[in-house]
């Protein structure tokens, strides 16, 4: 499927609209596309969007990629995820701030940073964007090749504009991860239920009595998803499945 | 001809926002016992003449927005409705010229409409949706029957257990079994309910079944400030007369079915009549062994099982049947036998003069 085709941003409201928009996409390609128009309307240029997502001990990245692909290899060669100090800056924090606030600390940082502004990045935003469950947050990383004060007068005029912007791509991979892990898996709402009961603590028998299922029933699937989701136990399924955004954490 | 066809059924879905509507048209016509002379008396002669449904669900149903719109939204159009005309009756028997006769017979009308009330609560609560589910613990709420939304989940998963409550043991009166099903199907609710809290750290405030009985209590008073004796008797009666019925439906469902402990639930744990108006005005009630094996599909959806064993007649005849037990247990219970020796034989099943006719 192409990019969609989209006139340029020109108000606040058609800005808004464009934002709340990106939940309604299907692919990649589709939120990339107005998510570039969404930057240029803030008057940048580049973005990476980075959803880290935790599974047990495992960490691991999905991108959004509008920006430079030499750049993005680099950056994985390179493993700077490991000390890239803008993820640990989102760790911690809510509110976006200007990249050229956040101290540096080792000079593999410092050379990650030289990298960055060679690649459309010389100054910009880190929005971080955190979802209910701790297992998944976001990274929205907005560039310019400009200086600090391009990046500075942004970041005065559309803050909040850009903490939406990253909470609904948050949401769309959320979306899009749950989708795929509901076809990969082949699991069905039953299957959901069940996890989210598991999920309370609730005993096999209190499942069957609060979703109307038979004890034998709820029992089997559960053998069926601990195999499925390939974990031990009822316990690691559902932390897979927290992991995996198929279900909440109550 | 009517009878198969899915199209005509589509239609005929619509039939059910009628029933409400039969008490203010009773009053209108002076004849305030109309929707029980119709639900009793024409419904079962309708339903001889129509014969028993045979249309299949429509292949592909949900790819047409429109229709699945229209289906989604009767059972919350038919609550309304239905909330609208207990209203009306309220504040119609308010009135100072209403005799005793003219309020019994119109408590009884309101009253049909909200047993059929019941079932439209039932569809909705298996739904996904919250707005659906809460409208289904507003509308048992209001017939004062608020843990069904808790305590039917635990009948789905206990179904056929005659110590769970909800499946009547061979020689048991419907009389019995209304009282003794509606206070076990309470201490389930409770017992499920509480559990859930204690899980999830939930205060006793947050009790569901407490929120219905407060709601029941809340709406008999308002009744009663607005209305006087004679609205707190309708709402009072009615919501009698709605839970009654229901007991009774599920009496009919389950009556002598017992699961034993190793056994899968199947077709062969719900009697069957599939009634074409039945179906129309109660969202596919009588598909019920379909829906105990898939509860989470829409009522539209739902069709016959084979292998269930049949009624004898419709529920609106067998309903009547059921008030007279010694009637009760000659039909059923020689029905009964058969399948204790069918399930002694080697074959098993259900005998061939007991199936439900096979969907086309």
């Amino acid at each position: 499927m192409g990019s969609p085709v989209l006139d340029a941003i020109r108000s606040l409201e058609d800005a808004n609209d464009r934002i709340s928009w990106i939940s309604g996409y299907e692919t990649e390609v589709e939120v990339v596309a107005a998510a570039t128009q969404i930057v240029e309307y803030f008057g940048l240029q580049t973005f990476v969007f980075g959803a880290l997502l935790r599974s047990g001990e495992r960490e691991h990245y999905r991108y959004l990629v509008g920006c430079s692909l030499e750049w993005c290899y680099l950056y994985n060669q390179n493993k700077w995820y490991a000390i890239d100090p803008l993820i640990d800056y989102a760790l911690k924090n809510t509110s976006p701030a200007l990249v050229s606030e956040i101290p540096l600390s080792s000079p593999g940082q410092e050379r990650l940073m030289a990298q960055a502004a060679a690649h459309g990045f010389r100054s910009g935003v880190v929005v971080p964007a955190h979802s209910p469950s701790a297992a998944r947050i976001g990274i929205l990383y907005l560039g310019t090749g400009e200086g600090p004060e391009r990046a500075h007068e942004c970041i005065l005029k559309h803050r909040n504009l850009m903490r939406a912007f990253g909470l609904e791509l948050l949401e769309w991979w959320d979306a899009k991860l749950r989708e795929t892990g509901l076809e990969d898996l082949d699991l069905d709402e039953l299957d959901l239920d069940l996890l989210a009961k598991a999920e309370e603590h609730a005993t096999a028998e209190e499942a069957a009595r609060e979703l109307g299922v038979t004890l034998s029933r709820v029992k089997s699937r559960y053998e069926r998803l601990v195999r499925k989701l390939e974990v031990p136990n009822k316990r690691n399924a559902v932390e897979k499945a927290v992991a995996m955004g198929l279900i909440k954490r109550s | 001809m009517i009878a198969r066809s899915p199209t005509v059924k589509l239609a005929g879905y619509s039939l059910c926002l009628g029933m409400p509507l039969l008490a203010p048209l009773g009053v209108r016509l002076h004849v305030p016992w109309l929707a029980a002379l119709v639900v009793f008396g024409l419904f079962p002669i309708l339903g001889l003449v129509i014969g028993e449904d045979r249309s299949l669900p429509i292949a592909g149903l949900r790819r047409s927005w429109l229709i699945v719109k229209y289906l989604d939204f009767l059972p919350r159009i038919y609550g309304l409705v239905w909330i609208g005309v207990l209203l009306w009756a309220a504040s119609y028997a308010a009135r100072a010229d209403v005799s005793i006769a003219t309020l019994f017979g119109l408590t009884l009308s309101v009253g049909i409409g909200s047993a059929v009330a019941i079932c439209t609560a039932h569809e909705l609560m298996h739904r996904r949706s919250k707005a659906d589910v809460l409208l289904a613990r507003l509308m048992s709420g209001v017939c004062l029957y608020g843990h069904m939304v808790v305590e039917h989940f635990h009948h789905h998963a206990t179904v056929g257990e005659l110590a769970a409550g909800a499946t009547a043991p061979r020689g048991i009166s419907v009389y019995r079994f209304a009282a003794t099903a509606f206070r076990r199907g309470l201490r389930n609710a409770w017992t499920v309910e509480i559990a859930r809290q204690r899980r999830c750290g939930l205060g006793w405030w947050q009790n569901q079944v407490l929120h219905s009985y407060a709601l029941a209590l809340g709406l008999s008073l308002a009744f009663f400030a607005a209305w006087g004796s004679k609205g707190l008797a309708v709402f009072i009666g009615q919501a009698a007369f709605a839970v009654f019925v229901f007991e009774a439906i599920t009496y009919l469902h389950h009556y002598g079915l017992a699961r034993a402990h190793d056994e899968e639930p199947g077709p062969q744990h719900a009697w069957a009549h599939h009634c074409w108006i039945t179906n129309c005005l109660t969202f596919n009630n009588t598909f019920h062994s379909d829906h105990h094996l898939r509860p989470q599909v829409p009522y539209y959806e739902l069709h016959a099982m084979h292998g269930a064993p049949r009624l004898p007649a419709s529920y609106f005849t067998m309903f009547c049947v059921a008030l007279v037990p010694p009637l009760w247990r000659h039909l059923m219970d020689r029905r009964l036998d058969a399948l204790a020796e069918a399930q002694c034989r080697s074959d098993g099943g259900v005998p061939e003069w007991m199936y439900v006719h096979r969907c086309r």
